[in-house]
């Protein structure tokens, strides 16, 4: 450790005992417990094509029928697969690429569906289940001892039972990073440990008497936003810190800056980023330029600089990308040039770590309207998603009121899927 | 005597005796003489802050509580208490001890009106000597915009409300027609009728919102409205027999057909600008798009067709039904209401739904406004009854459902009643309850202000009469959208820059109230929702997706924000409320105002000497910069403001 690690190290040390009366060690502690455990430095990059993304004019064309509407098809690296004619680059990479073509569920609204996907549960009123962030940040702990494990560009499911100790660190917009991590320029020299140390005080009162795991758990989080406003990558947040060619690759559009940001964050140790791109709804007039083509095309960028970035660095064996949606869209086109809701079939996509790219799974009959082979479900896809990051998906959790959760339910993982 | 005329006309006068003097605090005098100097907290010399000038006039009346009934509320309140107090001692369970009248003063204002109490406001309430000050600030309190404005919040998470639910459906006027009917206290029955039976545009009748929210979604708004208004899920059943309770999927349909007529798009039969396409060809930009929606705009309505039928869908599996049947209308309670083959389906099923014989409308409204005030309702969750469900305190749910009958659905008095009782009155339950047993009321449990209570206190800390700082009127926009058949193409144009002109025009007011790009009016009078990135959103207000998916849960980044966000330090600008009240206190009360403003309560002597030190040393060590030697002050008001204190609600 350098002299200025030291001090920094000290300093933090220093706030947060006077600001908490307890020592800043415990989350240093849970970085060994996580590095003990095998020292697995897998990670997941979630893309969340959230409104449902068209299967038929994306990864499942089927060219020559009705239901292919105004898309054209164009070939890829796979022999004999073919994509929407909008996703280019991808289809030049998709020997990197697996394709599931069988996705199904039963729920043909946005919000269960979205759930479901993201927590491998229905939702229902008795409890909150926890988005796969949550689930992983549990599970396998952090990588880098001050950077949040597990961040959420643009929207997510949140802890749920976990709690707000094992919440995502929520992006808005991924241009600017995360906000209010700099302290306001009129602060003089040592006066923002002076407040927190203040504030400690004045809240001993308060905490002496009220003792629930709501207020205790303020402990953690205050030892958190300490130990990150302190580290020293914290630059990772800022994607304007990557040349200009770089940041041209990705896109100018808010959800290749999100995979920008990921592929950023995904080099400095978190463990875990999700970037929801919306949106996918398209009931109405589907082709019109700033509907399917643009969503495609932001996808397009997005995910290719980020496999081929990921490459690069020799991180894409550690790390895993999914694209995943809640949902398909209908083979037919319907009055108002749109395609609606189609929970019957549907596809998602996965690449890096753990998986066998260069292969398509499962396939929907002939207009894309039911699943012909293979049938996958949501719970089938987390299952593979936790497997190819090594994690036991048998283990079960207990929520606060004693019921046992796993992290994909009771889905299987897809075998042909993993490398 | 120092800002009465604020303070007068927002606290009652009787709680004012006391106060009248001034704000001298009869705080123990320092040791060593506190510091004087410039009155400068911080060194900014003119507020950067808006909404610095007289308040504008209140353009609504707020409906007050019925003065002539207050023996009933006292009765009602006791029978409640009786009903707790004998339940917690059959379970051997000692009741929480009475709140302290700084726990009452501070979480009553936040219960009713959204946010802490001023400092002043708090100081008065201590001083006032009469017996039933607590009564009178209750009464008080349900008389204030306030009340409307925080209970605005809580139906919005409830509703999902959304200002643009598309760039086709605009859906203020809905939420501007809620925040009217909890102004007047409409009665809750009328309300929800009017909901579901509302025809026509949302600016003209805007309770059409209910069903415009679900455009296009006739099933999902049905499961919303059973489940909102009757506590009870068959969403399940909408696809296949409910798994845990008894309700089928024929049920569903059978109380889908009473809607079945239901439209919430005009056909272009019924409303057609013929002239668009011709006036499209002269514009471009944003007043070209403002001009391909408005057709669509003005077909955004709801109107029923009384005699379409509902179907089996064509996937029905089970045996007591086939696909492609047409569904009888049937309820799942009570009594089928009678129908004749023209009359309005939609309407039969309304006045079924509120009805006082519906064994679950007035529930379920009771056990949600219980768990409003205690943080547990008497049913969890609220919105999921079941045949075999059992309230935690039956004798108590029978009572409240009897009382929401009896005061036919009067949302005010109802609440004034529950903020009567000893039991809401007792100090919270500091320590962990178990979820799965049942809660028997000791006391109300600690909760976590929700994010729109700590954005309206933050306001409250900085600006004066927020409850005067209204979102602009929207008529100039729905002049603008409003369009009829048979308008020119230069008609039409017009209306496109109006539409145009109407939305810079509020972005222009939205920016004169704001601080550092951030408009600053009350959570109830910001757009619905708030963008993600937005203070509210990232302390838990919902995006309106899902029915209450507000929360309270911490983070880091909103600690970040409470550290170092540009809102959170508009308290320290010159001209903020609390910076005013401890700039013009005297010297020796402004550790204690400080207090008051931001806990709602005076220093402890260890809290208050620390204080001090504080004070005194910025003092010494900047005693040759006027600037900055009074720093202790800006450092102690943050302080306070970042401890979980004033987060949570005692």
């Amino acid at each position: 450790m350098s002299r200025t690690d030291l001090d920094r190290r000290q300093l933090m040390e220093t706030m947060a005992r006077s600001l908490l009366g307890v020592s800043i060690l415990p989350a240093f502690g849970s970085l060994a417990a996580a590095q003990a455990t095998g020292g697995k430095t897998r990670r997941l990059i979630y893309l969340f094509m959230h409104g449902a993304m068209s299967h038929i004019d994306t990864f499942d064309p089927k060219p020559g029928t009705k239901a292919q509407g105004p898309t054209k098809t164009i070939k890829t690296k796979i022999p004999g697969i073919q994509f929407g004619e909008y996703l280019p680059k991808l289809a030049g990479m998709a020997n990197q690429l697996a394709v599931i073509r069988s996705m199904n569920t039963a729920t043909g609204a946005h919000g269960p569906g979205q759930y479901l996907m993201r927590t491998s549960y229905k939702q229902i009123a008795t409890t909150r289940h926890p988005g796969m962030g949550s689930w992983l940040q549990k599970l396998m702990g952090r990588i880098h001892p001050d950077l949040p494990p597990s961040v959420q560009v643009g929207g997510g499911e949140g802890p749920g039972y976990l709690g707000a100790k094992f919440a995502p660190v929520p992006i808005g917009d991924p241009a600017k990073g995360l906000q209010n991590i700099r302290q306001p320029s009129y602060l003089l020299e040592g006066q923002f440990a002076q407040r927190m140390k203040l504030a400690g005080k004045f809240d001993q009162t308060f905490r002496s008497r009220a003792t629930t795991a709501e207020v205790l758990g303020y402990d953690d989080l205050y030892r958190e936003a300490i130990s990150l406003l302190n580290s020293k990558d914290l630059a990772a947040f800022d994607i304007t810190k990557e040349p200009k060619a770089q940041q041209d690759k990705y896109g100018s559009s808010r959800f290749g800056k999100g995979c920008l940001l990921a592929s950023r964050l995904m080099q400095h140790g978190v463990r875990y980023v999700e970037v929801t791109h919306r949106s996918w709804d398209m009931h109405r007039e589907l082709a019109s330029t700033n509907n399917l083509p643009t969503r495609c095309r932001d996808l397009d960028n997005g995910l290719s600089a980020l496999l081929t970035d990921l490459k690069s660095k020799g991180l894409l064996d550690e790390t895993l990308v999914v694209v995943a949606t809640e949902f398909g869209r209908k083979p037919n086109i319907n009055q108002n040039a749109g395609r609606d809701h189609h929970p019957a079939a549907f596809s998602c996509v996965l690449a890096g770590a753990g998986i066998r790219g260069g292969q398509v799974y499962g396939e929907t009959d002939k207009e894309a309207f039911y699943v012909a082979d293979k049938d996958a479900t949501p719970q089938d896809l987390n299952a593979t998603i936790a497997t190819a990051l090594g994690l036991s998906i048998d283990k079960p959790i207990h929520s606060p009121d004693g019921r046992p959760f796993t992290i994909a339910d009771k889905g299987k993982p897809i075998k042909e899927l993993l490398a | 005597m120092l800002h009465l005329r604020p303070f007068l006309t927002r606290c009652c006068a009787v709680l004012l005796i006391a106060a009248l003097g001034s704000y001298v605090l009869s705080a123990a005098p320092p040791k060593k003489p506190v510091p004087k100097a410039k009155p400068v907290l911080q060194k900014a010399p003119k507020s950067k802050l808006p909404n610095q000038g007289p308040p504008p006039k209140l353009n609504f009346h707020i409906a007050p509580v019925n003065p002539l009934i207050k023996e009933q509320v006292r009765q009602s309140a006791a029978h409640i208490d009786e009903l707790i107090d004998a339940r917690l001692t059959s379970e051997g369970i000692k009741p929480n001890p009475e709140s302290t009248d700084e726990q009452f003063v501070r979480r009553i204002y936040l219960e009713i009106s959204g946010t802490i109490p001023t400092g002043r406001e708090t100081f008065a309430f201590f001083e006032a000597s009469r017996e039933d000050k607590r009564e009178v600030l209750i009464d008080h309190l349900l008389n204030q915009p306030g009340y409307a404005s925080h209970f605005f919040n809580y139906w919005a998470d409830i509703l999902r409300l959304v200002d643009k639910p598309s760039n086709v459906t605009y859906l203020r006027p809905y939420a501007d027609w809620l925040k009217g009917q909890l102004r007047r206290n409409a009665p809750y029955d009328k309300m929800v009728h009017a909901m579901l039976t509302a025809q026509g545009k949302s600016w003209v009748t805007p309770a059409v919102g209910y069903k415009l929210r679900d455009r296009g979604m006739p099933l999902d708004n049905l499961n919303n409205t059973v489940r909102v208004f009757m506590g009870t899920r068959i969403g399940c059943a909408q696809c296949h027999d409910h798994p845990f309770d008894n309700w089928t999927q024929k049920e569903f349909y059978e109380l889908a057909a009473f809607e079945a007529g239901v439209r919430t798009v005009l056909p272009r039969t019924r409303f057609k600008l013929d002239e668009s396409a011709n006036a499209q060809k002269n514009v471009t930009g944003a007043v070209l798009s403002r001009l391909r929606q408005l057709e669509r705009y003005n077909r955004e309505q709801v109107f029923e067709v009384v005699n379409a039928r509902l179907k089996f869908p064509h996937d029905y599996a089970y045996a007591d039904a086939k696909p492609g049947e047409i569904v009888q209308p049937n309820v799942i309670f009570g009594e089928k209401p009678p129908l004749s083959a023209n009359s309005s389906r939609r309407t039969a099923f309304a006045d079924w739904l509120v009805a006082t014989e519906n064994p679950r409308f007035a529930k379920t409204i009771a056990n949600r406004l219980w768990k409003r005030a205690f943080g547990v309702g008497l049913i969890e969750p609220v919105d999921d009854i079941r045949d075999d469900t059992t309230a935690s305190n039956p004798e108590l749910m029978k009572f409240l459902t009897d009382e929401m009958v009896r005061l036919k659905f009067n949302l005010k008095e109802f609440q004034r009643i529950i903020y009567h009782t000893r039991s809401y009155q007792r100090q919270v339950t500091y320590t962990d309850y178990d979820r799965n047993k049942p809660y028997h009321f000791q006391g109300p449990v600690l909760r976590r202000m929700t994010a729109e209570q700590i954005w309206d206190s933050l306001l409250t800390l900085t600006l004066k009469h927020t409850d005067h700082f209204l979102r602009p009127s929207d008529k100039p926009y729905v002049t603008a959208i409003n369009a009829v058949q048979g308008m020119t193409a230069s008609q039409l144009v017009e209306k496109a820059n109006a539409i145009v002109k109407a939305e810079g025009d509020r972005r222009a007011l939205d920016r004169k109230q704001a601080y550092k790009g951030v408009t600053l009016r009350r959570a109830s009078e910001l757009p619905q929702p708030l963008p993600e990135g937005h203070f509210l959103r990232q302390f838990g207000q919902s995006d309106r997706n899902i029915i209450s998916a507000g929360t309270t849960d911490g983070t880091v980044p909103q600690l970040l924000t409470l550290f170092n966000g540009p809102v959170t330090h508009m308290m320290l600008e010159a001209g903020s409320v609390i910076n005013e009240e401890a700039v013009n206190a005297q010297p020796s009360a402004r550790i204690d105002v400080i207090f008051l403003s931001i806990l709602g309560r005076r220093p402890t002597a260890g809290e208050r000497q620390i204080a001090y030190q504080e004070i005194r040393d910025n003092f010494q060590k900047y005693k040759d910069d006027p600037n900055k030697r009074l720093a202790g002050y800006g450092n102690i008001i943050w302080a306070l403001f970042n401890t979980r204190e004033f987060l949570f609600i005692q």
